[in-house]
């Protein structure tokens, strides 16, 4: 099994942060806030697509609300399979962050 | 909604929702949409609208390219499956290509035909602008429809019509020797033309003189195939190269350029262009009646040609009618107000090629001259056989329904949907008829010079280089594909899943009908093609066994005699003019009556060219009958079977009765008749003694105009003009009937035997052809003594002779090739059904083994099993038969409508096709059927 990308992993976090909100939108305005960089909305569906497909996530449809134009809200959450995605490269991560600590990297910007 | 004026920009949401095209297209429109609104509440709407537009431009790119993504993983995903299916079913994939190669490389044979036929005389610069004016006359003398029209009309359209921007013209002779040092080539066609045709048909001049190709009348230009035939690899300009013709004698004329050879795809070629001399003016001159020539004429761009048509009638008044009325011996108005007419029309230069009325010559069936009915002929049946290749496709696909069932249930279960499931099949399909495609093209690559050789044509075919030619395969391929593939994806995809797996679903009763009819329809297409070509073989074996009337069998035609006789003669003669201090081209420049007067003057001493000619011809031919191996040798004006026809003229002639009738008239010596062994029926044959135009024999056909009466004793007048003086008068004569010969076939079997009269030649006449009757036994040695005789008299010059039956077996040649067609298209649509037939055996067969295991446990016998196998397709083949045969009936008659002598289509027609089909039948359904019948039951029921 390859590791996830970049985008797969900041957004199957998001979902992961966001819980039982998980839907386009907030996802989309949740990556935003925590990385300061305004996400494109095929930005955000093009990778959950692949993610559908690669059955790390799951999706059900909500109750259309009218400040939506009358369209219902695609959630989506996380399935074991995403789950044990996220952990594995959170313990890749750690393990590659332990031995040399972010404090001799601040210098350099 | 009560948020309505929030709702976001119209367009941008519209392009938003056309890139997403997918399932959860509403779900990411409302994620954006909220996003909106809540820019748009905090009172920042332009903001929010911008914000929107920028996310639309941002994310399409991306969405497309998921979407293309997507797309490419399902076809390699459906391609993976096709393949996979199409391996597991070997029998059928080979079953269903070979019969779709083998169709898509006959409609690439056909679709390559036309569009070769299509192309001619397309591409000159003024291919649009350029017409050919032709004639349709109908005279009391003669009624025809030529495209070779008086000299001088040309001339007097561009006089009188100033739109016409340009005319050309030229005539054709093929009767030219062509010499450069010791190379020597007879029977070569010259084209005496107009400087202006260069212009017209883009002739371009290789090397030489190209401002102006054909400075002066001593010039030449020759093709560059010509170029390679005299000259080799020298330098051809300013060679010298002698041309003779017997009529307008020898020339030594200088090649000033070389020509680029003509596309193969345009009605004008040549090898050799010289330029025309102006034509003494006589009768010939406006009328073209006794040989005229071609004439095109330039219109301006996009102009049309109605409009100068509808002044032509008008024309014709002025200068047709009355040189017309002078030879009928009427006045133009009475001739018109009788019904009689002359027409000039303008025939587009496009046009020339297929619209074949105004070309005398048959040229094969499918030959050079094109026609619009060959081609949607050839179009048609090639359509058929494709057709006939997809409904093997779609009938065995249908078939073998019951056995993919299984596979379309699970699908459907698993969560296809009908759309994927019809994609998939028509992938299938698709898959199947690229393959074949790929093989027709490989089909096509080799079988190209066969199709070439049989059409006379240098059709192309380029796969890789030529965009037309694979864009074409492909748009049939697909077109295929998608047809043959539909119905079975339709068909196979409506089952619902429950009904196919609970096994309640008559699997075998569906598509049956539909496959019933298909197959019927194969049958009708291979019979229909059966019939015609055991109708066209029967009218060829029938015209080919008819009695002609005369015996052929043993008759030498001594090929273009009198011409080089005159050839021979005219350098005496010539030496004469000169003599007196004419040149040769002094002489060509008067007209006839000038030329009389010229031979009047000099006192006899200047003899006419004819006269002389005739003369030698005559010790010729007593010459040749001192050859002891020749029975008879006749001197006539036309020869059975040869392509210049019969008829040197259409006279109208009164009889005793007073009727008028259009009779024939040939010229003969009293040989003829003993020479082809043609019998009088009663009266005496023409003899020495008596003079041109004083007696005649007449024809069984003609007989009979005079009803039951003898005709001989009655008289025959003339009413023929001659020129006398300056007008043309009628000359009449009132001459005696003296004997009646047998009928005998002159042309070929559309033409009916005509009312025909025979007159002894003037003295020293010109005849045609001479034709000698060999005693049986010593051919070879006879021939060698003949032309022993001939070098005798023409020097250094080779024979040309034939015999005559071979001449006339010629004239078959378009119906052997139409036999030919017909032929290999029945043997493709029978292979290709047998194809269909036999795969939907083995099918029915492999499907209901158990059943015939249980049958043959019970005690059926092996006849019956083979019965219960095949009967169903006895009863398709014979109402395949019974449907096909109306049809070919009256298709076929119509042919044979076009031959004055024809065969019946009789019952053993249908018989014959009746026992085709049926053995084939038997050998494609019979085999399977018997194989299941012989099978061991135990094999058969051991499983399950």
């Amino acid at each position: 099994m390859s590791f996830l990308t970049r985008t797969e992993e900041l957004i199957l976090l998001s979902i992961w942060n966001l819980q039982d909100n998980a839907y386009g939108a907030a996802i989309r305005d949740h990556l935003t806030d925590v990385s300061g960089y305004d996400w494109s909305i095929g930005a955000i569906y093009i990778p959950l697509d692949r993610l559908a497909h690669k059955g790390y996530v799951r999706s059900f449809k909500g109750k259309p609300t009218p400040h939506r134009g009358g369209r219902s809200k695609r959630f989506f959450e996380l399935t074991p399979d995403g789950k044990a995605a996220l952990i594995k490269i959170r313990r890749v991560q750690d393990a590659l962050w332990k031995s040399r600590p972010l404090a001799g990297l601040a210098g350099a910007k | 909604m009560k948020r309505r004026s929030h709702r976001p920009p119209r367009v941008a949401q519209w392009i938003l929702d056309r890139a997403l095209h997918d399932v959860h297209a509403d779900e990411v429109l409302g994620d954006v949409e909220e996003t909106y609104n809540r820019i748009h509440e905090n009172g920042r709407a332009e903001w929010a609208r911008l914000w929107y537009w920028g996310q639309v431009i941002r994310s399409v790119p991306l969405f497309l390219f998921a979407s293309v993504y997507w797309a490419t993983v399902m076809i390699i995903n459906n391609l993976k499956t096709v393949l996979r299916t199409l391996r597991s079913h070997k029998g059928y994939t080979i079953l269903n290509v070979v019969g779709l190669s083998v169709g898509i490389a006959v409609t690439t044979f056909a679709l390559l035909f036309v569009q070769h036929e299509y192309s001619f005389d397309q591409d000159f610069s003024k291919s649009d602008q350029i017409y050919r004016v032709v004639q349709d006359f109908n005279l009391p003398s003669e009624q025809g429809s030529t495209a070779a029209i008086g000299w001088t009309i040309g001339e007097l359209l561009s006089e009188n019509f100033p739109e016409i921007t340009q005319v050309t013209r030229f005539t054709t002779d093929s009767r030219y020797t062509i010499q450069h040092g010791e190379k020597l080539f007879s029977e070569k066609t010259v084209h005496s033309v107009d400087p202006s045709i260069f212009d017209l048909f883009d002739i371009a001049i290789v090397s030489g003189n190209s401002q102006q190709p054909l400075p002066n009348y001593e010039s030449i230009v020759i093709s560059e195939s010509a170029a390679n035939l005299l000259f080799g690899i020298d330098d051809p300009i300013g060679k010298t190269v002698t041309i003779t013709e017997p009529t307008i004698f020898r020339s030594d004329l200088t090649v000033s350029a070389v020509a680029r050879d003509m596309p193969t795809n345009s009605h004008f070629q040549f090898d050799y262009l010289v330029r025309v001399k102006p034509k003494p003016s006589d009768r010939a001159a406006v009328t073209g009646r006794w040989g005229g020539g071609y004439t095109y004429i330039v219109l301006p761009k996009y102009s049309s040609p109605e409009q100068l048509e509808e002044k032509l009638p008008s024309f014709v008044d002025d200068y047709i009618g009355p040189e017309v009325a002078k030879s009928e011996g009427s006045s133009w108005e009475e001739l018109k107000n009788s019904g009689r007419s002359w027409t000039l029309s303008l025939q587009a230069l496009t046009d020339v090629h297929l619209d074949n009325r105004y070309e005398a010559q048959y040229e094969g069936a499918l030959g050079r001259s094109g026609s619009r009915t060959n081609i949607t002929f050839f179009l048609i049946i090639a359509l058929f056989i494709l057709i006939l290749a997809c409904v093997n496709f779609v009938n065995l696909a249908t078939a073998r329904s019951s056995s993919r069932i299984k596979e379309v249930g699970i699908r459907k279960v698993v969560g296809s949907s009908r759309k994927q499931l019809i994609y998939q099949f028509l992938v299938e399909s698709t898959v199947v008829s690229l393959i074949s495609a790929a093989i027709a093209c490989a089909l096509v690559v080799v079988f190209l010079g066969v199709f070439n050789d049989f059409l006379g044509t240098e059709i192309t075919f380029d796969p890789i280089g030529n965009g037309y030619h694979i864009a074409g395969l492909v748009i049939v391929a697909l077109t295929v594909g998608v047809l043959a593939g539909s119905y079975p994806a339709f068909f196979l995809s409506a089952f619902r899943p429950a009904e196919l797996l609970s096994g309640s679903l008559h699997t075998r009763r569906r598509g049956v009908s539909l496959r019933n009819g298909l197959v019927i329809f194969q049958f009708f297409i291979s019979v229909l093609l059966i019939v015609a070509t055991v109708v066209v073989f029967n009218q060829l074996s029938f015209m080919q066994n008819k009695d002609l009337g005369f015996d052929g069998e043993r008759v030498l035609v001594l090929q273009n005699v009198p011409n080089k006789f005159m050839h021979a003669e005219s350098f005496a003669w010539r030496g004469l003019m000169s003599e007196r201090g004419y040149t040769v081209d002094d002489w060509m420049s008067l007209n006839r009556r000038e030329q009389a007067e010229l031979i009047e003057a000099s006192g006899g001493e200047v003899d006419r060219l004819f006269f002389m000619t005739g003369r030698r011809l005559r010790v010729f031919q007593q010459q040749l009958l001192a050859i002891p191996g020749i029975q008879s040798a006749s001197f006539s004006s036309v020869v059975p079977g040869r392509e210049n026809g019969f008829g040197i003229n259409v006279n109208s002639l009164t009889t005793s009765s007073g009727s008028d009738i259009d009779i024939r008239l040939q010229f003969i010596d009293s040989a003829f008749f003993e020479t082809l062994q043609l019998p009088l029926v009663s009266g005496r044959n023409v003899n020495i003694g008596d003079a041109a135009m004083g007696a005649f024999v007449i024809n069984e056909t003609a007989a009979e105009l005079f009803g039951p009466e003898s005709p001989i004793g009655s008289t025959v007048e003339d009413r023929l003009a001659i020129l006398e003086g300056d007008a043309y008068t009628p000359k009449g004569f009132d001459s005696p009937i003296v004997g009646v010969v047998k009928d005998f076939q002159y042309a070929d079997m559309r033409t009916a035997i005509q009312p025909t009269i025979f007159s002894p030649f003037y003295p020293n006449g010109m005849p045609a052809q001479i034709l000698v009757r060999l005693r049986s036994g010593t051919v070879s040695e006879t021939i060698a003594a003949i032309e022993r005789t001939w070098n005798e008299f023409i020097p250094g010059d080779a024979l040309n002779y034939s015999f005559l039956d071979e001449d006339f077996a010629r004239l078959f040649k378009a119906e052997k090739q139409l036999s030919k067609v017909f032929g290999f298209f029945s043997m493709l649509a029978i292979i290709i059904a047998c194809l269909g037939l036999f795969g939907l055996a083995a099918f029915m067969a492999e499907q209901r083994t158990k059943e015939i295991g249980i049958r043959k446990t019970l005690g059926a016998s092996v006849q019956s099993v083979i019965q219960l196998l095949s009967t169903r397709f006895f009863w398709l083949l014979l109402i395949g038969n019974g449907m096909a045969w109306p049809v070919g009936y009256i298709l076929m008659h119509k042919w044979l409508d076009n031959f004055a002598y024809r065969t019946e289509i009789g019952a053993e027609v249908f018989l014959i096709t009746a026992a085709i089909t049926l053995a084939l039948v038997i050998i494609s359904v019979g085999g399977q059927a018997l194989r299941a019948s012989l099978s061991n039951p135990v094999d058969s029921l051991r499983y399950d």
